[in-house]
């Protein structure tokens, strides 16, 4: 608990703590934090830029059927679930964090063939998580909207270099920031793998990058299909991954 | 020459009618690779990087403005507001409780609402900055995405379930005399803003008529422009919420004994992405876009003519060349044939094209062409970047008289009742003196058929002007036109 509250006084010796929300979960960010926060966000995107990501901007409410190509691979329950005012049935997920779904209409439109291959896509905007009212919530430990980084690498299906160049490229942003004491476990959530990178505080986990190897199946789902040199369908692997907010947080950017 | 669109078979020119303009926006809005609503629900679209980066610059220009004009500061708010916070702004605006998404975030039977409007969230953190003691004025703006639920027609940066960038600010002053001075640096704002942007608008006031208007603020300032189809168009709002919202959410002063309750005077600004559909659709023609050198993110568009060894080198060596000169360029490498390439660099608008051949390459000179207002210039490599930088310039003059130009030949100032009429009946932007008098009003409106748009904002008329239905003093000029459908 000592340790918990070192490093939220820290965050706020520095400056950038944002304040609290009336809603439980939520924090804002005005002049200073917002200010801070913003730098080191733009670092970490001219990080990632330096490694071909290019940034697009997608909508932030997911359909359900969208959400639905990923069926098993996600727990719905983890997402936050919105309806319109006037048709109440009509059911929609605000940014689901991680698995960067409201990329696929328009990556659908963006491969066609081999060459267009690797597609690395990037986006700077909120991510959510439903956390619920549970006791511990502060802003590292699972707040239920916060400032996130998500992408994707679409590669060619005989590529199997992408994870071991995600990895490499997020040892070197932590390193960047200055988080040198980080773990590295790999998760099973349904039928897909992750792997969480985290740094241990107070024996809790903060969750610092998450990595979702999607195989080729959400390409499948979502009809995503290339040509590749013999003319043959194929269909892409998508690599996703979410750098937390917490790295902005807790990290110190070092050239 | 007019193009056509393969799939649709539909022409595609800048618009004489207003589904005209739409056809062209949809289609060059995907092959400029600005935005593409290909998406699983409808009126939500996808930024392409180009897209985003002009849209970047376009919000960073407004946000620079504000904070130096009118005393703005940045706030990030999260994406929820309470329901009972957001149905205290309900009281104000008709059936608004529909048109917005809901979500039971922590229980089913306790629901909050997603981005609805600024008002909402910051008059409840303005109420508890007050309790705490912060003192006024209270000046914020944010840019966010946020969810109306539009039943009807959805056109992508226009209209829109999914509305990305939704820039707005709220403002709580103390006196009467400082709310005004707010207000009047939002108007300079707006004149900056869209001067920088090379738009040519109007500052006109909404005039009391509409109920609607009535419920929701005091006054309501807009910034107007008029697109090629003959359309008014409303770019950017001010609202002059007075009291009605400080009391709603109780920002309540408590200065004066005799007063024991006097609420903080609140305004409201905002304006949307359909900034640039304007701004591309005023600029915009057959072959798609043309940005500004100031706005677009790639300044040159270099195409290589061949896919060689040599060919790709020296578009390399010249892109390098550019970008240490502070010109962002890009090649347009030999995927696809050159006509190809060259049509989608068109339809992006970027504003400079540069060919690389082997005719370049062995006699130094290149040719500096752009989409169309100034003539192609041959010039030395080594004099490259120079003459690009004051091309850019002339360019940015030339883009910015043909706007004025086109706005002006849009906009007529009758001298009789007949003109009026006819002026009207054309579709254009009629301006005309009147005295002030209601039923002055009423009379023009049943003769010209069309809308009162608003009313000549801060200016008051000149001597020697006469209301052109009654001829006795004028008081006041008054704006007739066509909105877009669905305007409100």
């Amino acid at each position: 608990m000592a340790k918990k509250c070192f490093l939220l006084k820290h965050i706020k010796m520095n400056l950038f703590h944002p304040s609290d929300y009336h809603l439980p979960g939520f924090y804002y960010f005005t002049s200073n934090n917002l200010f801070q926060i913003r730098k080191k966000q733009q670092k970490l995107l001219r990080l990632l830029k330096a490694q071909g990501f290019e940034e697009y901007h997608f909508p932030f409410l997911v359909p359900n059927e969208l959400l639905e190509k990923y069926g098993t691979v996600i727990s719905k329950e983890n997402y936050i679930r919105v309806f319109s005012g006037k048709n109440k049935r009509a059911c929609y997920y605000i940014r689901p964090q991680a698995i960067f779904c409201q990329s696929l209409p328009l990556v659908s439109t963006l491969i066609k063939s081999y060459k267009d291959l690797p597609l690395k896509m990037l986006e700077a905007s909120p991510e959510f998580k439903k956390v619920g009212l549970k006791e511990k919530i502060d802003l590292l430990n699972s707040p239920e909207e916060s400032f996130a980084i998500q992408g994707a690498i679409f590669s060619e299906n005989e590529n199997d270099d992408v994870e071991k160049h995600v990895l490499s490229l997020s040892r070197e942003i932590l390193k960047r920031f200055n988080i040198n004491k980080f773990g590295i476990s790999r998760k099973k959530f349904g039928r897909a793998e992750y792997i969480e990178f985290y740094t241990k505080q107070d024996k809790r986990e903060i969750v610092l990058i998450k990595l979702f190897d999607l195989r080729n199946l959400i390409c499948q789902r979502a009809n995503i299909y290339y040509f590749n040199e013999k003319s043959q369908l194929i269909f892409p692997k998508m690599y996703s991954f979410s750098f937390s907010q917490n790295i902005l947080l807790l990290g110190k950017y070092k050239r | 020459m007019k193009t056509k669109d393969n799939k649709t078979n539909i022409i595609l020119i800048p618009g004489t009618s207003e589904q005209e303009l739409v056809n062209w926006l949809r289609y060059y809005l995907v092959a400029g690779q600005i935005v593409n609503e290909k998406y699983s629900s409808k009126g939500a679209s996808s930024w392409y990087p180009y897209g985003y980066s002009i849209i970047k610059n376009i919000l960073s220009i407004a946000s620079d403005i504000l904070v130096r004009e009118a005393g703005f500061k940045e706030i990030v708010l999260p994406s929820f507001v309470h329901g009972e916070d957001f149905m205290k702004e309900c009281t104000s605006i008709k059936d608004f409780s529909e048109r917005v998404y809901w979500s039971p975030i922590y229980r089913k039977d306790d629901l909050h609402v997603v981005t609805p409007t600024i008002e909402a969230q910051l008059g409840v953190i303005y109420e508890g900055w007050l309790r705490e003691g912060k003192r006024l004025p209270y000046k914020y703006f944010t840019v966010r995405a946020v969810g109306r639920c539009e039943t009807g027609r959805t056109i992508p940066l226009w209209k829109e379930r999914n509305v990305w960038p939704f820039f707005e600010g709220l403002t709580a002053d103390i006196s009467i005399k400082d709310f005004l001075k707010t207000i009047h640096n939002q108007v300079i704002f707006m004149k900056q803003f869209f001067k920088r942007l090379g738009m040519p608008v109007l500052i006109i006031e909404r005039p009391r008529i509409e109920k609607r208007l009535q419920e929701y603020s005091e006054k309501r300032i807009e910034a107007i422009t008029i697109t090629k189809d003959k359309r008014v168009v409303i770019l950017a709002n001010i609202y002059d919420l007075g009291e009605i919202f400080s009391k709603v959410y109780g920002i309540i002063l408590k200065k004066k004994k005799l007063f024991p309750k006097s609420y903080a005077l609140v305004s409201a600004i905002g304006f949307s992405g359909r900034v640039l559909a304007v701004l591309l659709s005023m600029y915009g023609d057959e072959k798609g876009f043309l940005m500004s050198p100031h706005i677009s993110p790639i300044q040159v568009g270099i195409i290589p003519i061949y896919d060689s060894i040599s060919i790709k080198n020296q578009a390399k060596k010249i892109l390098i060349k550019l970008e240490k000169e502070g010109i962002s360029s890009r090649i347009f490498s030999a995927n696809s044939s050159f006509g190809e390439r060259r049509k989608i660099v068109e339809a992006m608008g970027i504003p400079f094209i540069l060919e690389v051949g082997t005719r370049e390459i062995e006699s130094g000179i290149y040719v500096i062409k752009t989409r169309s207002l100034i003539e192609p210039i041959k010039v030395n490599f080594d004099r490259l970047a120079p003459t690009l930088k004051k091309q850019s310039n002339f360019l940015n003059e030339k883009m910015s008289k043909k706007a004025v130009d086109d706005f002006c030949a849009l906009n007529k100032q009758p001298k009789d009742i007949k003109e009026f009429v006819n002026f009207t009946k054309n579709g254009y932007l009629t301006k005309i003196s009147l005295c002030g008098k209601n039923n002055c009003l009423m009379r023009a409106t049943s003769l010209s058929q069309v809308e009162v748009i608003g009313k000549d904002c801060g200016r008051s008329s000149k001597k020697n002007i006469k209301c052109i239905i009654c001829a006795q003093k004028a008081k006041q000029y008054i704006y007739f036109g066509i909105k877009w459908k669905g305007e409100k």
